[in-house]
Parts: C-alpha cells; structure tokens; sequence
C-alpha cells in the first residue's frame, strides 16, 4: 500500500520513556505549555527550527533552558538588537598577540540549544547569516569552515505587538523554520500556579549575599537523557509509518493553499516535508508509529501558516491567514466546489451540506 | 444586247468579289464570306455609275432581300448604302436585284456578289434541334458574399446560443445546491465496502466521515486542531475514526494484516440520505439546532 521505504526498525518505549521524563522535568518549572514544548520537541527530534511569536514574560528562556538542562544539551541565548553583527553570533578571528597569529573564537551559534531572543529586532544582515547556519549547519569564520554542533536547533523568538524599529522576516526566510507556534497566555488556572510557584520562591544566598530566587534557580540541572536518547527519538521519528493516504491529505493541504483565491503565495514544497516530518514527531509523542489526521490538523497552523501570504484583495476584506487556513482544512475532502466562498444550504435542509463546514 | 449584258455578268463572276474600284466600307473579307441565311449585312459608300437605282420588286419566291438605306449624289454617279439577307443559300448579285428608277437599262456596271450559306445541311427544312447547354454560374460574386454572409451570420448565432446555454448550464450549477455530505459519502461507502476505493477515495472519504461528525456534533466552529480530539471523546464517532485511522494509516493495515474489515466498519453509513443524516443528527444531537445553522 505505502510508496515509502521500509522504516527501519527504533525502540519505541526507550524513547516514549525519554519523552515522558523531560515532559515531566520541564513541568516542574514551566506550568502549562504543554503543546510549547511538543512543539520544541518535535523540531528537536526532527531537526526543524522552530520560531515562537509571542509577547515577552511567557517563559520562551525558561522553557528553553529547561529544556537544555533536561537532555544534556549546551545552551546559549542571544538578543538580537539592531546593533547586532554578524560575528557577534558566529564568532571571528582575533590576534593573539602573545603568539602574533590569528585565533579563531567562536560565537554563541556553536551550541546545541541556540535561543535567538527577538531575531526580528536585528538588522536583515544578521537574521540572513543565522538563517544560512540554520540551514547549512555550517559557518565559516575567517574562511575557514566550521561544522555547527548536533543536535543543533534554534528556538527563535519574535514579539508580534512592538513593531517598531523592528525587520520583519520575510516569507522565504520563514519558510526555513520548520514551525512557528504562535504562543498565548496561560490559563487562569495556570496562572495561579505560576503565581504560588514564584511566591514560593524564596531568596538564594550566595557569595556571602542573597538575590531573589528566579524560577531559573529551581532548575533541576541532572538531566533525564543525553544525545544518545535524542539520536534515539529522531530514529524512532523515522521509523514512523506514513500512509498513502496520509500523504494524500499532506497534498491536498499544500495544493489547497496554491489555488485559493485569497492568497498570493501559497505552501512550497518544503511545507508538505515539514508537514510530514512533524506529524512523524508527534505520532512518536503520542505513542503511536503511524500517522493519522490528527496529527495534519494539529500541526497545520504552526507548519504552513506562516509560509501563506495573502492577497491585497483578502486583506482589504478583512481577512486573516489563520480564518483562510481554517476554511481550508474544514473543506478538505469536499472536493473542489468547497473552494467556493459563498456557499449556502438548500432552502430545507438543516446544514447538512458540504457549505456546513464552512 | 444580251451578250452586252452577259459580259459584264462573266466578269464579274469571273472576280470573286466586289471590284475594287467600287469604294465598299465593309471589309472585303466580311463580304467575302459566307453570310448565315437571314442574317442582315450591309454594303455602305458603294458608288455606281448611271442614274438613281431602286429596289425591284420581289415576290414570295425571292432568294434574297435588298434594302436602299440612303442614296446621294457623288459626282455624276450615285452612293448608295445596301442592306440585304438571304433567304436562300446561293451566289447573288445585288444588282440583279435592283433596277432604275427611271425605268432606264442598267447599263454595264460591276457586280456586286454576295454568297448566302444555310447552316443546316443540305435538304433539311426545319431547324436543329434545341441542345441543352450549361447554366451559367448564378449570381457569382455577389451570391459568393451572400453566402459567407449568411454563414457567418449563422455561425455567430450558434455560438452565441452554445455560450448562452454554457452560461445558463454553469448559473443553474451555481444556483443548483451543492451536494449534501450523505450524498458525496454515499458512493464511497459503497466502494469502500466492496474493496474497490482507490487512495485518493479513501483519503477523502476519511476527511467526509469526519466532516459529517463534525457537522453532526455541531463543532463546525471549533478550530481543526481541537476537532479529531472532540471527535474522538465521543462514543460513536471515536470507534469509527479509530477504526478508520488503523484500516487507512496503520502500518499492520499496510501489510494487509489488518484486523478491520471495512465493510463491517462502513456499513451503517450504506444508503443513508441526507434526510436520515439530519433525522440521526437531530436525536443525537438535541437542541443542536442553533449549531447547525451554516457559518
């Protein structure tokens, strides 16, 4: 039935266990979020970028740190700012006058976790030089090239409310992070927890002082896994089977976004392999070794939505990449009349008709 | 007398045409030549010696018919300008035909011969039959245009009328209500049962049974992530989408070591109607009625 390779074989409970353990590390410190860090996991183990947009104080630093501590893994953090150069991420040379020869040292980029705080606040040249690392996983400094770590993800960050003074990346840029989850505010229930966990903080002593203990100080630092169990979880990823039919609704989806009359640039060729690399990552999350709908639905809105641009037409009426990806993947599978937008019931039905799904 | 008479006669005959003396517009060649019995010919500007000439008179019996058309001094000679036709095929001389007016001899003049030829054969008295000739094309270049004209004329009104019935074909497409789920669904369940749904079938007839559930439930608003979770928790739906994902998805499936047999799973969505789908969907779904309204 399947066109797909043979998967090859990967231990599944090693992995689920691994999951399961830094899921449950991360929840001692961040409080919600549970599809933030499926989503990082997914690009961890799949070895996608992820951007998050969301306003600052949603623990975005935290979440990543955690997530570093838990599996072992080198973490840095930069804030981009308009000041920013490109060697001040990727490193440069720098003369050592004790020996009178050049040294290379390198930048922040040679981690496993790399947190690009606000990347859109940094001038397009920067964005540019991090973008082609994340692509080529490679840097060249003083000509010389120089292989980045792996595993190596970016978790970058943009704010979606101050603007100004800010370069919004542009859709082909977008399109190399594998997802981009739009993150929103806890729960009212979360939020209380949040709340008790921080008043119940405390104060750190330390050299002789004290500061206010931070949520980063609770973090356990003994890992759950190490890259062993990471190289593990992408070959289970791998070994997860993908249906024809998975693969059908994979095209329908991309082939939808191409012919809607709202939008201009439609889902490349490279969203329906995000889409399936994703939905691999998270059947494994799931504990499943196929794919199923589910998974397409789920991760739809992070994987494509941010590589659609719409008309000035759809924009002028008011429209959102989010309302147009909705109707879309509520018509999947009504056939090509469900592009319509002006459906109507018939007069004496109820709305049992395709138009229902609008 | 008489020999002074004939002489002029043998010599004339002797020369085969008018003499040349005689000033004749008409070409010798054409007096030469045979004229068609009955067809009119002319002599013009011929001038003879003597006084004025006159036509004799002729009976039933003549071979020939003369005319003076004009008469004119010319000096102490006379111009005249004859018309004549023959009646009957022979060698004539036109003087033989004419006389003095006063009532004078002749006297020696030239002769003026002329040979009358019949074209039908010798002894036949009624003429040739009538022989059917070729029409002649009608009209020509104006029936040409005409024609293009009418074509053209026709061919515009007939793609007029095929774009016209094109355009009420799609409008009563348009105004046509698009088809129900039940509808779209049926003949991929009956497919499905009996084995024979191609991929591209099974993939939309999951993403149908699904939108029917989704319908049926009344969670049309409810953004897709959240749907299949939904769907799922319910107690029908979620057996049937499990089923449906282990039949279509499993990698068991694939190997054709499934355990789901699809025609057990689609046969309660065999031959349902739209009318049943909303009938089901009212009794599962109480008081959903504000849900099912379209948007």
């Amino acid at each position: 039935m399947s066109q797909l390779p043979p998967a090859p074989n990967a231990d599944f409970s090693q992995s689920a266990q691994f999951i399961q353990d830094v899921r449950e590390r991360i929840a001692k410190v961040v409080v919600g979020q549970d599809v933030v860090v499926e989503r990082l996991l997914i690009s961890l183990f799949t070895g996608g970028h992820i951007l998050l947009q969301g306003v600052p104080g949603i623990a975005k630093t935290l979440l990543a740190s955690a997530l570093s501590k838990a599996m072992q893994l080198d973490f840095s953090r930069i804030q981009f700012t308009i000041d920013l150069l490109p060697a001040d991420i990727l490193g440069s040379e720098i003369l050592d006058q004790s020996t009178s020869t050049f040294r290379t040292e390198k930048g922040p980029i040679f981690t496993h976790l790399l947190l690009a705080d606000e990347i859109n606040r940094a001038a397009p040249k920067v964005q540019g030089a991090l973008l082609e690392a994340m692509q080529e996983r490679k840097v060249t400094i003083g000509g010389d090239p120089f292989v980045l770590p792996a595993p190596f993800l970016v978790i970058a960050t943009q704010n979606p409310v101050e603007q100004a003074g800010t370069f919004e990346l542009p859709e082909a840029q977008l399109d190399r992070f594998m997802l981009l989850h739009r993150l929103d505010y806890p729960t009212p229930d979360e939020e209380r927890v949040i709340l008790r966990r921080n008043a119940a903080l405390g104060v750190q002593r330390r050299d002789g002082g004290a500061v206010v203990a931070t949520e980063f100080d609770v973090i356990d630092d003994s890992p759950v896994g190490g890259i062993e169990d990471i190289i593990a979880a992408m070959e289970a990823v791998q070994s997860v089977h993908v249906s024809d039919t998975f693969l059908e609704h994979v095209v329908e989806l991309v082939g939808r976004t191409r012919k809607h009359p709202d939008i201009e640039l439609g889902g490349s060729p490279r969203a329906g392999i995000s889409l399936i690399k994703a939905s691999r990552a998270r059947a494994l999350l799931f504990g499943r070794n196929y794919v199923i709908p589910e998974d397409l639905f789920a991760l739809a809105e992070d994987v494509v939505l941010h590589r659609l641009r719409l008309n000035y037409e759809a924009l002028a009426d008011g429209k959102t990449t989010a309302a147009v990806l909705q109707e879309m993947l509520a018509h999947m599978g009504s056939g090509d009349e469900a592009n319509r937008n002006d459906h109507r019931a018939a007069p004496g039905t109820n709305g049992s008709r395709v138009t229902a799904e609008a | 007398m008489v020999s002074w008479l004939i002489f002029p006669l043998q010599l004339a005959l002797a020369v085969p045409t008018v003499s040349p003396h005689v000033p004749v517009t008409q070409d010798a060649a054409a007096q030469d030549a045979a004229i068609p019995v009955g067809v009119p010919r002319w002599s013009r500007e011929v001038v003879l010696k003597g006084t004025a000439l006159k036509v004799r008179p002729a009976d039933i019996e003549t071979p020939l018919i003369v005319r003076i058309d004009s008469d004119s001094p010319h000096g102490t000679d006379r111009r005249y300008d004859f018309e004549y036709y023959g009646l009957e095929p022979g060698t004539y001389n036109l003087l033989d035909f004419l006389q003095r007016a006063d009532g004078s001899e002749m006297g020696p003049l030239p002769p003026l011969q002329i040979h009358i030829e019949s074209h039908l054969p010798a002894g036949q008295v009624k003429p040739n039959p009538v022989t059917q000739g070729t029409t002649p094309d009608l009209g020509g270049y104006a029936r040409t245009l005409w024609i293009l004209g009418i074509g053209w004329g026709l061919g515009t009104l007939i793609w007029w009328l095929k774009g016209r019935q094109k355009v009420q074909a799609a409008r009563a497409l348009e105004d046509a209500p698009p088809p129900t789920l039940a509808e779209r669904l049926a003949p991929l369940v009956e497919r499905g049962v009996r084995g024979e749904l191609p991929l591209e079938e099974q993939a939309r007839l999951e993403l149908i049974l699904i939108a029917i559930w989704r319908k049926r439930l009344g969670i049309q608003d409810l953004p897709a992530a959240e749907v299949l979770v939904h769907l799922k928790q319910h107690a029908e739906a979620g057996v049937l989408l499990g089923e449906l994902e282990r039949w279509l998805h499993s990698p068991d499936s694939a190997a054709g070591g499934g355990a789901v047999d699809p025609a057990q799973l689609l046969a309660p969505y065999r031959n349902l109607t739209a009318e049943d789908w909303d009938r089901e969907w009212e009794a599962t779904a109480p008081g959903a009625d504000a849900l099912g309204q379209d948007g």
